[in-house]
């Protein structure tokens, strides 16, 4: 015989696990649009009692004891995270790559008319028009100008590449710009997520005590592991609690117990002053210097590359980019300059003295009447500090460009008309090694390097999409599951409480048995 | 089983391609409106390469451009000059061979003389022909007369002296008229008309001149020459115009050969306009056909994201 108490009670677990298992569907409901969120699942199972059966139906009738609910089952795709954290890596990577080299694409964008390449132009026409009247002194002057402005466009690139690069990187011997740029936000930045992760892992060590799962804060996890994985390629060790022991190649970064370090971002000649001090090998550090610190401690002095992936890497290595153009674009500053000076100070070079009339002079301080120079003290052109020699803006500067040239050395002093120097520098334009030449060059260079960024990145983009499509499609809420749910455990709510009311029915019917 | 779908998963991908197709329609709405299919180095960039390139050669055509119609108004003006020369040395001939008539007396000759000395200054002053700002036969001395008339203690013409560059020396002017090709702009003096200096050589229409006024006046002072003398330097006289008339004609064909020139660099300009803008502009048809099938698809993807969402079964409970 069968107990009614114990049908009362079958009814009444299955009342309160439909109960509970629409709190979940309602839960699921009202985070279909959460970032991170998992879909929870209510796994049910018949109450197992575990009483002797023997040959009594009874016995075997007592062993249904109703349904409970053993756990709450969260989506997961804990098998992809790893891979999918990787690609992340890789993808932020990449992106920062196509930043960096869009960056540089700007600043040589010369479509618009005011880049380099029109003063290039602006210059050869300067030179023709001298070459047709040497002995004007505008056509002079509109040379010098010419020059100037070239000098002037190839200083304002290479101011704009340096602005770009420190805004990035910052400038590897000043704390106070590194402190400014985008190395060392995106450093706080990923402090802030290690916090995070920190005191994640606390309260997962706290309320993970049994062998269920705390889901929302597993969701909160793995949101910020992923967040911590565009950063570099950070390992995870996941506990039996959940909390993440995080470290980066083979350094501890994070662990249940809290942040083991932050990192920092120290100017490449702190890392130098470091080395000296500690008799490690000098490298020579002039960019910023990536370290982790505890409590004002530096505990690792530099992990550039530990960061070999990731947004930190991609803006570390930004830096190889800057380097390799603007050590072209000094080349090409030392060009000019190399073509047009030798041209100007060669031997049979002559140039114009109105003041005794029109007559040629020799070149006799050749040093002095270099057309291109540098505007410090220092004797290497670059791209920075290429300017037009200061003598030629003087008042009649002009006369001290050396149209004449005469091979043999025998002048003519009044042979102003000549202009064989000027057609030798117009004549450079022609050579298969030219100016242009070597500035289509580097133009070439940043383009295909940005066109093979671009579609690098735009591949590594349709990956990650393709893995956040599949994670999302296994974890996340689908709207007519769970209202399917919703009407399931509803009726089984409605058919527990029928049960339970005909069960009440019956027992009343028993006790008005006796009157 | 069938695989999952979750509402967020789809509606990503729906938004996703919605944005796509929101991006190819604002993309080909900013080309129509600025009429460009490249407005920056990102947007293709190799064909960018392209136009700096092009932009760059059309730069150089138009200074060669420049510089042949430069060269063709001072080829122009030398062979007008050359002309000129050419119908006052006819005269001084005309006045030789009257000269050579016997019957002429002395006054006749004095009279031929001074027309003579009239004529020798303005040859000369047409020799010294300043051309924008430059003295045109003087080689690439630019800055001073290229003959100077020397006169004796009678102040009488004695000699016109070359004061330009010589034709052995560095005499050319150059302009450039395609990728390393420089044109002589210029002749000497000497190629054209010789000179005669009194410490120096004699030669061309200048050395004739002087040579036949010194007849003259040996005639007139009974100096030991003749009428027949005059005679004699006829020859000279011809040979000395057929040499100027040859420079000239030389001085023609590179007139025409710049002529050429130019008609290939405005074809070659042609060809690279149509390159430019073929690579750089919109072709507005086209484009705009595009505009509205991407506008259209724009809708669409709109509608199916209202539809899509409007679809579930909350529409059923």
């Amino acid at each position: 015989m069968s107990n009614l108490f114990s049908t009362l009670h079958i009814s009444g677990t299955a009342l309160n696990v439909n109960q509970s298992a629409i709190n979940i569907v309602s839960n699921n409901i009202a985070n279909m649009n959460t970032e991170g969120y998992h879909k929870q699942k209510v796994n049910l199972a018949a109450v197992t009692v575990g009483l002797p059966v023997g040959n009594n139906v009874n016995s075997q009738i007592n062993t249904n004891a109703g349904v409970e609910i053993i756990s709450i089952e969260r989506y997961s795709t804990n098998f992809l995270n790893s891979y999918y954290n990787d690609q992340i890596s890789e993808q932020s990577y990449l992106n920062e790559q196509k930043n960096t080299m869009t960056n540089i694409a700007n600043v040589f964008d010369d479509l618009e008319g005011q880049g380099l390449d029109t003063a290039l132009q602006a210059f050869y026409e300067a030179i023709n028009n001298f070459s047709k009247s040497p002995n004007d002194l505008n056509a002079r002057r509109a040379f010098i100008e010419a020059a100037s402005a070239l000098a002037k466009s190839m200083n304002k690139i290479a101011k704009k590449m340096n602005d770009t690069e420190e805004s990035n990187v910052g400038d590897g011997t000043n704390q106070y710009s590194l402190n400014h740029s985008k190395i060392k936000t995106t450093a706080d930045s990923l402090n802030r997520s290690l916090d995070e992760l920190a005191s994640v892992n606390k309260m997962l060590a706290n309320s993970q005590t049994g062998s269920l799962e705390n889901n929302t804060l597993l969701d909160k996890r793995d949101l910020i592991l992923k967040e911590i994985s565009q950063y570099g390629d950070f390992k995870t060790e996941i506990q039996s609690d959940g909390s993440v022991k995080l470290s980066l190649g083979g350094i501890k970064v994070v662990s249940r117990e809290g942040v083991e370090g932050y990192f920092g971002v120290q100017t490449g000649l702190k890392y130098d002053e470091y080395c000296q001090n500690n008799g490690i090998k000098n490298t020579n550090e002039s960019n910023a210097v990536i370290t982790l610190e505890k409590d004002g401690e530096i505990l690792y002095q530099n992990i550039n590359e530990k960061f070999d992936t990731g947004l930190i890497g991609g803006i570390l290595d930004s830096e190889n980019s800057y380097e390799s153009i603007r050590a072209d674009l000094d080349n090409l500053a030392q060009e000019i300059a190399d073509t047009f000076n030798e041209i100007q100070t060669r031997e049979g070079a002559y140039y114009l003295e109105t003041n005794n009339g029109n007559t040629l002079l020799s070149n006799e301080n050749i040093e002095d009447y270099k057309i291109f120079t540098t505007n410090d003290s220092s004797s290497n052109i670059t791209a920075e500090n290429i300017s037009i020699n200061q003598v030629f803006q003087e008042e009649n500067g002009a006369e001290k460009l050396a149209a004449a040239y005469f091979p043999n050395n025998n002048p003519d002093i009044n042979a102003v008309g000549n202009s064989n120097n000027i057609t030798e520098m117009l004549n450079t334009r022609n050579q298969s090694d030219s100016i242009e030449k070597t500035y289509d060059e580097i133009l070439g260079k940043i383009t295909a390097a940005y066109e093979s960024k671009t579609n690098e990145s735009a591949m590594q983009d349709s990956v990650v999409q393709t893995l956040d499509n599949k994670i999302n499609e296994q974890t996340g809420v689908n709207l007519n599951e769970e209202l399917t749910d919703l009407i399931k455990f509803q009726n089984a709510f409605t058919a527990s409480a029928r049960v339970f009311s005909v069960c009440n029915n019956v027992l009343d019917t028993l006790v008005h048995l006796g009157e | 089983m069938v695989n999952r779908i979750t509402t967020s998963s789809i509606n990503s991908a729906l938004i996703q391609n919605m944005q796509q197709s929101y991006n190819k329609y604002a993309e080909l709405t900013e080309q129509i409106s600025s009429g460009n299919k490249i407005n920056s180095i990102l947007d293709d960039p190799y064909k960018s390469l392209d136009i700096i390139n092009t932009n760059r050669e059309l730069n150089k055509i138009e200074i060669w451009n420049d510089n042949i119609s430069a060269l063709t108004n001072e080829l122009n003006q030398t062979t007008d000059t050359i002309d000129l020369i050419i119908e006052k040395a006819q005269r001084v001939k005309d006045l030789a061979t009257s000269a050579s008539n016997e019957t002429f007396s002395s006054d006749r000759l004095n009279s031929i003389l001074e027309e003579v000395d009239i004529l020798i200054e303005s040859i000369v002053q047409s020799a010294n022909t300043n051309y924008n700002d430059n003295y045109i036969f003087g080689g690439t001395n630019t800055k001073i007369p290229p003959y100077e008339i020397q006169y004796d203690n009678n102040n009488e013409i004695i000699g016109i002296k070359y004061n330009g560059t010589n034709q052995d020396g560095e005499w050319e002017r150059q302009l450039e008229i395609s990728e390393g090709i420089f044109q002589t702009v210029n002749v000497t003096g000497t190629e054209a008309f010789g000179e005669a200096d009194i410490n120096g050589t004699s030669s061309g229409i200048m050395g004739d001149l002087i040579e036949f006024k010194n007849t003259l006046t040996n005639i007139i002072d009974n100096n030991g020459q003749n009428y027949s003398d005059i005679s004699k330097k006829l020859d000279d006289f011809t040979e000395s115009i057929n040499k100027m008339s040859g420079v000239n004609s030389k001085l023609g064909s590179i007139s025409n050969k710049l002529e050429m020139s130019a008609h290939s660099l405005d074809s070659t300009k042609l060809n690279l306009k149509s390159f430019l803008s073929e690579t750089q502009e919109v072709d507005l048809t086209e484009t705009i056909a595009e505009w509205y099938s991407s506008q259209y698809a724009y809708q669409a993807s709109m509608q199916v994201f209202t539809r899509f969402n409007s679809m579930s079964l909350l529409n059923y409970i």
